[in-house]
């Protein structure tokens, strides 16, 4: 039930840091997150709850945007090199506060009370409110010291991205695509018009499916009570707000989300939004199966709850031990998963693999769960044998728990390793939040209504018969690897050759090559609609916004500068 | 293209460590009621909160949603 809140939260607080600022949103939700579980320890050592409910209140109102701002702000700094190791040790110390909390709780309540229980959780949040300080003195003054180099880099970023050869996911796309999108998005500059929101005090540059908004149309942001805020340069939102691509977004389900997020989700892509539904199915698999598997390990297996088991199939190892299985290796491999990404790319892939693992596990489990229910019926008819009779017909190694808990652990290390990382493929930058935020969503949506669809079923079949909710989780895989394999196909149709396959790289290229000519109109139409917005943009115009506005601005004299000034701008 | 100037790239370290030490602990503090729930129905067993313990104990969780759903009307 507490994952519902979470639906929304990381959501709204992407949109909120999106905004404001990474810099400034890390530090509120921190305090929000410490303050909140100060009133909690007072609740509890006033001994009123009512108190304790309003600790959560505040608590809550940090949460897990806190994790999405972190998300969003470390992958700014690892735009470049390791992004997937980045965010993949980020999760395994997530995963180590939740583990933390279990071991360390009861006993410091054991040892201490209960106040103090909930009082070293505070400490904790002042260890991380603290680190949320120096990450943000950290970002500020990198950013500041920055500016006098603003100029030659951002150059360099020009000829990179304007090379063939660019290895970084995004500009994999842009450099595959470099002749049939600078042309276009000139032409867009030069002979768009402008379409006027007068509600929301924002201004468009609209040519067909896509919209732009150049420097002198620059689209004011801020809150709909304070039109024309604006935040200062490099505050997380980009300051050249760049094509956002109209028509590509969310269909379906996404839609009320959309309407409810306003102008930050319109830029995603159609990749994008499959990424998402994978991420969303994939994890329905995962963290539901964990509430379950002690309970599944007990009926199915014939494990017992408190002692190791000591014949069968998993000798010598106890519930506990089995059950943690999937973290255990996932706290290991996922920042392993991580470097691969970041050597090798090939995203989709990999994603396809972890839903075909999990697949294999689930099934493997579904068969488990049919065999132990068949032979309980034949126990209780018959009154002899073993429960789990035709459990040992088959090969031992096939039989026992170990395998399908080994290899949702894989599954599971692989799908936390790519999935955050793929998420700044496919996105633009400057909506980076806001997208973990959906991902975020969607994650505990799933993780929310999944389990109130498996205790239902055990309702309605047994409590003891784990074969229902086995086939719900084996199908919830199976469209997982549905989701991947169209993302896989969306990369290469779509993307122009592949976001999501390029290995992330970290080294410029410095070498200049002379701006793509412009090609007739038809050639390129449809590629400009469908070009995920890639992160280059961010690079240069978060950080280095006055000199790509004034690059923008040389735009309009439509010389070969112009084009490499578009490339920084829009592409 | 690293965004941030070369010669500080190796600061993207610390501010790793930093980011993933701000998210401890809230990770560690939000199940803390889960984890403490034997105890705490202990404590709360004298108090006028006895007899809707459960209750309240769920509370602490959905209460976010009221809020979040105050939080998005604007």
């Amino acid at each position: 039930m507490y994952s519902l809140p979470n639906c929304v939260l990381p959501l709204l607080g992407g949109i909120a840091s999106d905004y404001f600022g990474n810099r400034i949103m890390l530090v509120v939700f921190a305090s929000l997150v410490a303050g909140g579980q100060l009133v909690c320890t007072c609740g509890m050592h006033q001994q009123s709850l009512n108190l304790v409910l309003v600790g959560r209140v505040i608590f809550g109102l940090g949460g897990e945007s806190l994790s999405v701002v972190s998300s969003s702000l470390v992958s700014s700094w690892f735009a470049g090199a390791e992004l997937a190791l980045a965010l993949g040790v980020n999760l395994s110390f997530s995963r180590l506060g939740s583990v933390t909390n279990d071991l360390a709780s009861p006993w410091a309540a054991a040892k201490f009370g209960l106040p103090a229980a909930y009082g070293l959780g505070l400490l904790l949040c002042l260890m991380s409110l603290t680190a949320a300080l120096l990450l943000a003195c950290l970002d500020s003054s990198n950013d500041t010291s920055n500016s006098s180099e603003v100029k030659k880099s951002t150059i360099t970023i020009s000829n990179n991205s304007t090379m063939g050869n660019s290895k970084q996911g995004a500009y994999g796309a842009v450099a595959d695509a470099e002749n049939d999108t600078v042309a276009p998005l000139n032409d867009t500059l030069s002979s768009s018009g402008v379409a006027k929101d007068s509600s929301s005090g924002r201004s468009h540059v609209t040519t067909g499916k896509l919209l732009t908004t150049p420097k002198l149309e620059r689209r004011p942001r801020g809150t709909p009570g304070a039109p024309g805020f604006r935040p200062k340069p490099g505050m997380g939102r980009s300051p050249l707000p760049t094509s956002v691509l109209e028509g590509t977004t969310s269909g379906g389900a996404s839609g009320g989300l959309a309407c409810l997020a306003g102008s930050p989700l319109r830029g995603m892509s159609g990749g994008y939004w499959l990424l998402a539904a994978h991420c969303t199915v994939v994890y329905s698999a995962i963290f539901p199966f964990n509430n379950v598997s002690a309970a599944l390990l007990d009926s199915v297996y014939g494990m017992s709850g408190t002692s190791a088991a000591t014949s069968g199939t998993a000798a010598g190892w106890s519930v506990g031990a089995v059950q943690g299985i999937p973290y255990s290796v996932a706290a290991v491999a996922t920042p392993l998963v991580g470097i691969l990404v970041d050597k090798y790319g090939h995203r989709a892939a990999w994603m396809s693999a972890s839903a075909a693992l999990l697949s294999a596990a689930h099934g493997l489990l579904w068969a488990a769960a049919v065999a132990s229910d068949e032979s309980f019926d034949v126990t209780q008819d018959d009154g002899i044998g073993s429960s789990h009779a035709s459990l040992l017909t088959l090969p031992a190694w096939l039989a026992s728990p170990l395998l399908p808990f080994t290899a949702m652990g894989i599954g599971y290390s692989i799908v936390a390793g790519v999935v955050w990382p793929s998420a700044m493929c496919v996105v633009d930058p400057s909506s980076t939040a806001t997208a973990f935020g959906v991902l975020n969503s969607a994650q505990n949506l799933a993780t929310a209504l999944v389990p109130l669809l498996v205790a239902a079923q055990l309702n309605m079949y047994g409590t003891q018969n784990y074969a229902p909710p086995e086939a719900l989780f084996s199908f919830l895989s199976l469209g997982s690897l549905g989701f991947a394999l169209a993302l896989w196909r969306w990369d290469y149709t779509k993307a122009g050759g592949g976001v999501l396959t390029h290995p992330t790289k970290g080294t410029p290229v410095t070498q200049a090559t002379p701006a793509p000519t412009r090609r007739p109109a038809a050639e390129r139409t449809p590629l400009v609609a469908t070009l995920p917005p890639p992160k280059s943009n961010s690079l240069s115009s978060r950080f280095f916004p006055q000199v790509a506005d004034s690059i923008a601005e040389n735009d309009t004299r439509g010389s070969n500068t112009a084009s490499s000034g578009v490339q920084i701008s829009l592409v | 293209m690293p965004p941030k100037s070369s010669t500080r790239r190796w600061l993207r370290w610390p501010v790793l460590v930093l980011s993933s030490v701000a998210m401890t602990g809230a990770y560690y503090c939000f199940d803390n009621p889960s984890a403490l729930h034997e105890q705490m129905k202990a404590a709360f067993e004298e108090t006028s909160y006895a007899p809707n313990f459960e209750f309240y104990f769920n509370l602490l969780y959905t209460v976010i949603i009221f809020i979040m759903m105050i939080a998005s009307i604007p």
